[in-house]
């Protein structure tokens, strides 16, 4: 212990003595464990933490998956069969999902209501901080209605007041009884924002009634000691007999999930996430490299020092204890700044973040964060400082040869082969990101986002009931929007390109005229999307008419049945036919669907899967703002958005149309963006991503150049008298120049060759993050690989122009 | 310090080659040597004749290629770094040509250096000995000095100091005067002398003749090998004809 202690005083000392030495290595220390940092407390969420719930790894998520529908579900009367039968899990449970409700006392707000059943809680073994739980009677439709307050909505709006319990307060317009407040950490397991908690109160008779009812979503506890795998293989029987019971096209397609909340929350964002912390490490080795030089090239004038501490006793393992120290030291001291700077990156990564990204606005470097600081400085310290301290001394040289002459190190070619070869993989996979994110922007929408404004809207629950009032705001707000100065085309629609259709449905829903049904073997056909649109929808947004025709008004008659379907729906539906004429009918159990459409017309695809040029087919029906228009059969139909084709600008279009809103309804938020910004939101998570990774890799690209010029100059220093020596004999001033740069430059290229296999395997990996490059595009790679070596070989060259003032008397009087 | 008259030192038909390169230097070809405890013993020959190689194999800084060594009556020729690292630190005390303090550390931390490295040595020992061995060489008052800020004959008293703080049981000197004026030399030299009527067991390495007068014995190399004195003197002849 005391020899540990002893270690590390003399190591202080030893910093301190060179604070040039200290500061270059602490510096490009806290820039590579800031950047781990850093990007460890942005994914830490994402990848490590686990869900805020007591035994969170038992609680999974269960359901079915199916085309139509996102994400796993359940129909609550199978939901009510597996509840009884099931045997896999301890605990069971639902939520019918979030919508947004309206406190509507004083000052009304909008907030967002889960309904779950009365079980969810104590499934998911949270306790409420005040109150209680509902009951499971409360949890029935005929009961008198309760909640539970979120923490946030308690303190913001009840100012934290005990007393709220068991006050009533009016939700969506009906009387509620406040029964308890959520904890602080409370957090539902989609991630949903959730204000208020109510019971789901699920109508058990009309559900048993009804095969397909309504749509759940289903939690479970596993029994302890199970594995996903095991739970999932008891629910097999029960979900055989779902796939029995379902109508025989979609059997095929049925399948079976259980997942962790933790997968159910990060799914996607898991292999980003990985990216950015590998991205972080990278930048770690590079800096680790550049330090075990430093520190190599501090050793060298230290040798007589180790030498003489040999020679009066010290073992090996006491030197490669004292050296290590030193180097842990030093690895600590750049944590310690590296804190500071993991500090200052994510705050600047949270305020750049883009929503979407799980957990990502949490971040922060907490005391988690502040210990994995502190163990990735010390394995740093040990990545960087074992190498130089398993040295030998060179005691034999105290007696026997005065002058200790330099060894000539591979370790430092291997530091400089790692820290190419990393950053060419870092480069690469920057390069492609952008690359990746440049085609994703350039791919042709389908449609002209030029002067084209959007407006979305959403009408809450309390005002807007029914189909009655929906449709009489949607239809004024049309009118009214067509109004506004400055706007020559105006049209709503239920969704907008290039986001995926806010409906979809089975192929084999629909019937083509003069086209046999679907063959069982075709399963359910695929699923195509549809949108309920005004007449001028295609115009505004610059949608291509190829035949036929587009809504009139005409086709907001009663009587008037017609169609527009994209060119990718024409084709599936009619392959080789013109459909224009033809008869479609909408093959639904629910007859107000049996109706026959005519195709009226066909238009160009527009991008209709995100970002990313896929499309799916899709149709259109047009709204006629009647209360049995088909949308309003469909869950979401109180969300619309409007889009104007307008030469004024998006703030003075977002006053005019808010003013003429507030006339209609004072209390609706408008949001007002233009096409291209809100097109634009689409690339942001990616956009996000390979900003991220470019810093890191700029980061890796200069510190590797630093890391090499640190060694030439260090050559240069060494060899002065060599050099001289050389120049001396005749040698031209600049050879010297060159020997530098060429005896560095095999290193580097070897470097450069081992990050090129690197980025090759890295790439595999990376695929799915791409969007029309593949991971192994040789262009990429080649201009990475190339970037790399200029900017390597410019740090090679500085320090190496010295060897040209060598003055060859001086070298010769060097001793 | 030690019983006198008990063999210390005895190495039977040493060598030592050194590989560099392709070429091979013989630098010891079949020495005998023994030192008695309380001896001092000074070598000398021509540059190059293996003086430091003998005084480094001595101090099991470096390890013969062929031959005996027992010190302590304890075989050491074959011993692995960490064996001879405790041995070094127990039984060797050395002094060199070129001082070779430690530039960071303090007089006194550089006197107690070879004390850190022993297991267990309680600090109120290690200070007393330290402050003891400074005492000795005429530096306790400098103990808070860094080397760069003493005269040469004091950088070297320390150094001496350094190699008596362990106690060891004999005192390796490599050209202990080189580096230094007459003056000074002569004052670490009879500082040596002192210390061996005290009862040290020194081996000197010198090429200064007045200075091998102090010791007891004087040991001649030529050529890698120990010779006699009158054999010394014809061999030079030999070399200079
Ligand atoms: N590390 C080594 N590698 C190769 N040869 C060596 C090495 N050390 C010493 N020699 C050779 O061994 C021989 C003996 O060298 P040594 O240093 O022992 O001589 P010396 O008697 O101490 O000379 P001087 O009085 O000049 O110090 C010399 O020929 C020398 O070149
Ligand atoms: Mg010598």
């Amino acid at each position: 212990m005391s020899a540990l202690v002893q270690d590390v005083r003399y190591s202080l000392r030893q910093l301190r003595k060179k604070p040039g030495f200290t500061a270059v290595a602490v510096i490009t220390l806290a820039l590579g464990i800031g950047a781990t940092t850093a990007m460890f407390s942005l994914v830490d969420r994402i990848l490590f933490r686990s869900v805020p719930y007591p035994a969170g790894d038992q609680l999974v998520s269960v359901g079915v998956i199916a085309p139509i529908i996102e994400g796993e579900f359940l129909f609550a009367r199978s939901y009510l069969t597996w509840r009884h039968q099931q045997t896999a899990f301890s605990g069971f449970t639902s939520s019918s999902g979030v919508s947004d409700c309206d406190l509507s006392d004083e000052n009304p707000v909008r907030v967002s209501c889960g309904a779950v059943e009365s079980t969810f809680l104590p499934t998911f073994g949270i306790q409420p901080v005040a109150g209680r739980n509902f009951t499971p009677a409360e949890d029935q439709p005929q009961a008198p209605r309760v909640a539970l307050l979120s923490y946030g909505l308690w303190q913001s709006r009840f100012g934290g007041d005990r007393g709220v319990i068991g006050r009533s307060i009016s939700l969506d317009g009906r009387p509620t009884r406040i029964v308890g407040v959520l904890p602080g950490n409370f957090e539902f397991p989609t991630l949903a924002h959730v204000g208020v908690l109510v019971p789901q109160a699920l109508d058990e008779s009309i559900v048993q009634r009804n095969l397909m009812g309504p749509v759940i979503r289903v939690f479970g506890r596993m029994q302890p000691g199970d594995t996903v795998e095991q739970a999932k293989a008891k629910l097999q029987p029960l979900f055989q007999d779902f796939v029995q019971s379902a109508p025989p096209p979609f059997r095929k397609v049925l399948r079976l999930q259980v997942h962790t909340i933790q997968d159910l929350q990060v799914h996607d964002a898991r292999r980003s996430a990985w990216l950015l912390l590998a991205s972080g490490w990278a930048v770690l080795l590079i800096a680790c490299a550049n330090v075990g030089n430093l520190v190599l090239s501090q050793s060298v004038g230290r040798r007589k020092e180790f030498a003489v501490r040999a020679v009066v006793g010290a073992g090996r393992g006491r030197l490669f204890q004292q050296r290590l120290t030193e180097s842990i030291v030093l690895a600590l001291a750049g944590g310690a700044a590296g804190c500071g700077i993991a500090v200052l990156i994510v705050r600047m990564f949270v305020a750049l973040s883009p929503g979407g990204i799980p957990h990502l606005s949490e971040a922060s470097v907490d005391g988690r964060v502040l210990v994995f600081a502190g163990i990735v400085s010390l394995i740093s310290g040990v990545v960087f400082g074992t190498v130089p301290a398993l040295e030998k001394p060179a005691t034999e040289t105290l007696v026997v040869a005065n002058t200790l002459g330099v060894r000539r190190s591979a370790l430092r070619q291997l530091f400089i082969v790692t820290q190419v070869g990393i950053a060419v993989v870092l480069l690469s996979g920057a390069l492609l990101l952008i690359r990746s994110l440049r085609n994703l922007q350039t791919e042709p929408l389908g449609m002209n986002t030029q002067n084209v404004l959007v407006a979305k809207f959403s009408l809450g629950q309390q005002k807007y009931p029914d189909a009655g009032r929906q449709r009489a705001f949607f239809e004024v707000l049309e009118q009214r929007v067509k109004q506004l100065p400055g706007v020559s085309e105006a049209a709503l629609s239920d969704s907008l390109p290039p986001e995926e259709p806010a409906r979809t449905m089975p192929l084999i829903a629909l019937e083509a005229e003069g086209h046999p049904p679907l063959s069982p073997g075709e399963g359910i056909g695929g699923v195509v999307g549809w949108r309920a649109v005004t007449p001028e929808y295609f115009s505004v947004l610059g949608i291509r008419l190829l035949r036929g025709r587009t809504f009139a008004e005409q086709d907001r008659l009663p009587a008037a049945n017609t169609l527009v379907l994209n060119e990718a729906m024409g084709r599936r539906m009619f392959p080789g036919e013109e459909p224009i004429g033809k008869i479609v009918r909408l093959r639904a159990d629910d007859q107000h669907l049996g109706v026959a459409f005519t195709v009226i017309g066909i238009t160009g695809d527009t991008q209709n899967q995100g970002l990313g040029g896929r499309v799916v087919p899709e149709y259109y029906v047009v709204r006629k703002h009647r209360d049995d228009d088909i949308v309003f059969r469909y869950p979401d139909s109180q969300h619309i958005s409007v889009v104007a084709r307008t030469a004024i600008d998006a703030p003075t279009w977002a006053t005019e149309l808010r003013n003429s809103v507030a006339a209609l309804d004072p209390t609706l938020p408008v949001e007002v963006s233009t096409l291209g910004q809100s097109v634009a939101r689409l690339a942001e998570r990616p956009r996000y991503i390979a900003a991220l990774l470019l810093q890191f890799a700029i980061a890796g690209l200069l510190l590797t150049a630093v890391g090499i010029y640190g060694v030439v100059s260090l050559l240069v220093t060494q060899r002065t008298q060599e050099i001289g020596i050389r120049v001396a004999l005749g040698a031209a001033p600049g050879s010297a120049t060159r020997l530098m740069v060429l005896s560095t430059s095999m290193w580097i290229g070897v470097g450069a060759v081992a990050g090129i296999l690197g980025a090759l395997i890295a790439a595999r990996w990376m695929g799915s993050l791409l969007f029309g490059i593949a991971p192994t595009d040789a262009k990429t790679l080649a201009e990475a690989t190339l970037l790399l070596l200029a900017v390597a070989l410019l740090g090679a060259w500085i320090p190496a122009r010295r060897a040209t003032k060598v003055d060859p008397v001086v070298a010769l009087r060097y001793e | 310090m030690t019983e006198t008259g008990m063999p210390l030192i005895q190495i039977q038909d040493l060598t030592k080659v050194f590989y560099t390169d392709e070429i091979e230097t013989h630098a010891l070809s079949g020495v005998h040597l023994s030192i008695n405890k309380g001896e001092y013993v000074a070598m000398s020959g021509p540059s190059g004749c293996g003086k430091s190689t003998l005084l480094s194999i001595i101090g099991l800084l470096d390890t013969p290629t062929e031959g005996r060594y027992l010190l302590n009556e304890k075989t050491v020729e074959n011993l692995d770094f960490a064996e001879r690292s405790r041995i070094r630190n127990q039984e060797i005390g050395f002094i060199f040509q070129s001082f070779n303090l430690i530039g960071d550390l303090t007089v006194y931390e550089n006197v107690e250096l070879p004390l850190t490295y022993r297991q267990k040595m309680p600090a109120a020992d290690r200070k007393r000995r330290v402050m003891e061995a400074l005492e000795r060489v005429g530096m306790a008052h400098r103990v808070r000095h860094y080397p760069s800020q003493l005269s040469g004959g004091q950088q070297q008293r320390v150094a001496v100091a350094r190699a008596l703080g362990g106690k060891p049981s004999i005192l390796l000197a490599d050209e202990p005067t080189g580096n230094l004026d007459s003056r000074n030399g002569e004052a670490v030299m009879e500082l040596l002398q002192n210390l061996h009527r005290e009862g040290a067991t020194i081996c000197m390495v010198t090429h200064d003749p007045r200075f091998a007068k102090h010791a007891q014995r004087e040991v001649h190399l030529f050529d890698g090998k120990v010779v006699a004195e009158e054999q010394l003197k014809k061999l030079m002849a030999d070399v200079q004809a």
